[in-house]
């Protein structure tokens, strides 16, 4: 249930930055809306609906970008291992942390999707161009992604007290 | 002495006369220099004043406060008349930019003799490092991969995969994306692939090619891509580094990527014709 709630809200995410946003003419700069959504997973969810979760969502961006198959799952894999092993001796959720967890989610992002293709032998970007982008990304992300991990977090509250009040139910009529 | 009858009719007389007097003496200087005179000034005008201020107040209060009542009725309802003009108008004028667009589009398929399939962008890369959109036709349209997208600008990109009904279009403008052209006014060759910034690159042109900047970069069709003769861009400006065998040309593409909403797919005749088209 919860697994299928946030895999919604992950396709919803996407279509409002692959269609919404760019159709009414709002510029994003590149803000990949899906980062903190896949720190989230990496934060709140179990491994059991985490993992399959980040791999659904990062298939679903691969298969609409332009990018080589793969570079979105491997990017989204990585942000979230890293926050899941990070949250074993770290508290990043917290109110310094979490920002600069958007930051760094943001950075591990851009360097599969421009470092890996500069190490197979593509061109590089220009680096003045790369690094506004990267920095304007950064930015966006550490202002709305703590905002959005704070919606996720109160949805996923909503849903195991809808959850908890169901099998109470079904335990009553049994 | 007398009768009452002849006082009565004496001083009906002199009343008369007096009268007469009276109004004759008066006549003569109609301005009264006397206080009675501007009795009326004084009593009346004031009151008349007040009343008629008072009226006049009552008159304002009922123009000004209880019509403002029905003025402001009739100002929601021609405010929302007006909102709703607007959106038509909107609406309508979005209706003539498409209709325009699409006229374009259709004179565009009359005039090359290839078949092509019209088809909406819906959705835009979620990267900014790559460029590619999506297309509301896929293989159910007849539409596979490789196949070319065009506009009546010029080439747009290159399908590189379909699913049922989408397709995903890689752009000129990415860099993974190739397009053999031509110079057209000197025919020197090269491959244009996409640069950061939204523009291309034309590499492999020899250094003794001649290149300007201003010329219009067309398609050779020599890829296997595209067909022959589109045109890709206009080159911005040339480089000619002394130690190096080829040039820098740096390309501006003719196709606007940021505005494209309506595509072609080209139908490859070489490819056996789809159902759809049988």
């Amino acid at each position: 249930m919860t697994l299928l709630v946030f895999l919604l809200m992950g396709m919803s995410l996407i279509v409002l930055q692959t269609s919404v946003l760019p159709m009414v003419g709002i510029w994003t700069g590149g803000l990949d809306l899906l980062v903190p959504m896949v720190l989230f997973f990496g934060l709140q969810l179990r491994l059991r609906d985490g993992l399959p979760a980040v791999l659904f969502i990062g298939l679903a961006v691969d298969s609409l970008s332009g990018a080589p198959p793969g570079y979105y799952v491997t990017a989204y894999f990585w942000i979230w291992a890293l926050v899941y092993w990070l949250i074993g001796f770290l508290q990043v959720a917290g109110t310094f942390m979490l920002p600069l967890a958007m930051a760094g989610a943001v950075l591990v992002e851009n360097l599969v999707l421009v470092a890996i293709p500069v190490l197979l032998g593509k061109e590089a970007p220009a680096l003045r161009q790369a690094l506004e982008t990267v920095v304007w990304q950064a930015a966006w992300t550490m202002l709305i992604g703590p905002l959005m991990v704070a919606g996720l977090s109160v949805l996923q509250r909503r849903l195991a007290h809808y959850q908890r009040q169901a099998q109470a139910r079904r335990a009553v009529r049994e | 002495m007398f009768s009452k009858k002849t006082l009565l009719v004496v001083g009906v007389i002199l009343v008369i006369a007096l009268n007469i007097i009276g109004l004759s003496l008066s006549s003569r200087k109609p301005v009264p220099d006397y206080g009675l005179g501007r009795f009326g000034l004084v009593i009346v005008a004031p009151i008349q004043a007040t009343v008629t201020y008072g009226l006049d107040f009552i008159g304002d209060i009922w123009r000004h406060y209880f019509a403002l009542v029905a003025a402001a009725r009739e100002n929601d309802r021609l405010q929302k008349a007006l909102e709703q003009a607007t959106a038509r108008l909107n609406a309508c004028s979005e209706i003539e930019r498409a209709n325009r667009r699409l006229r374009s589009l259709i004179r565009f398929q009359q005039a090359i003799e290839l078949k092509v399939l019209p088809a909406e962008v819906v959705g835009k890369d979620p990267s900014p490092w790559f460029k590619s959109v999506i297309i509301d036709k896929g293989r159910a349209d007849g539409v596979v991969e490789g196949m070319p997208v065009v506009i009546p600008e010029g080439i747009a990109g290159q399908v590189v995969a379909a699913a049922r009904h989408h397709a995903k279009v890689l752009l000129i403008i990415d860099a993974n994306n190739a397009v053999d052209a031509l110079v057209q006014r000197s025919r020197a060759r090269g491959i244009v692939t996409g640069a950061s910034d939204n523009r291309c690159v034309f590499k492999y042109v020899l250094r003794q090619d001649d290149v300007q900047a201003g010329d219009i970069l067309i398609s050779s069709g020599l890829d296997g891509v595209y067909p022959k003769g589109l045109p890709v861009g206009r080159v911005a400006a040339v480089d000619r580094p002394s130690a190096a065998i080829f040039q820098e040309v740096a390309v501006t593409p003719v196709v606007d990527f940021q505005t494209l909403e309506e595509v072609l797919v080209v139908i490859d005749p070489r490819r056996p014709e789809p159902e759809v088209f049988q």
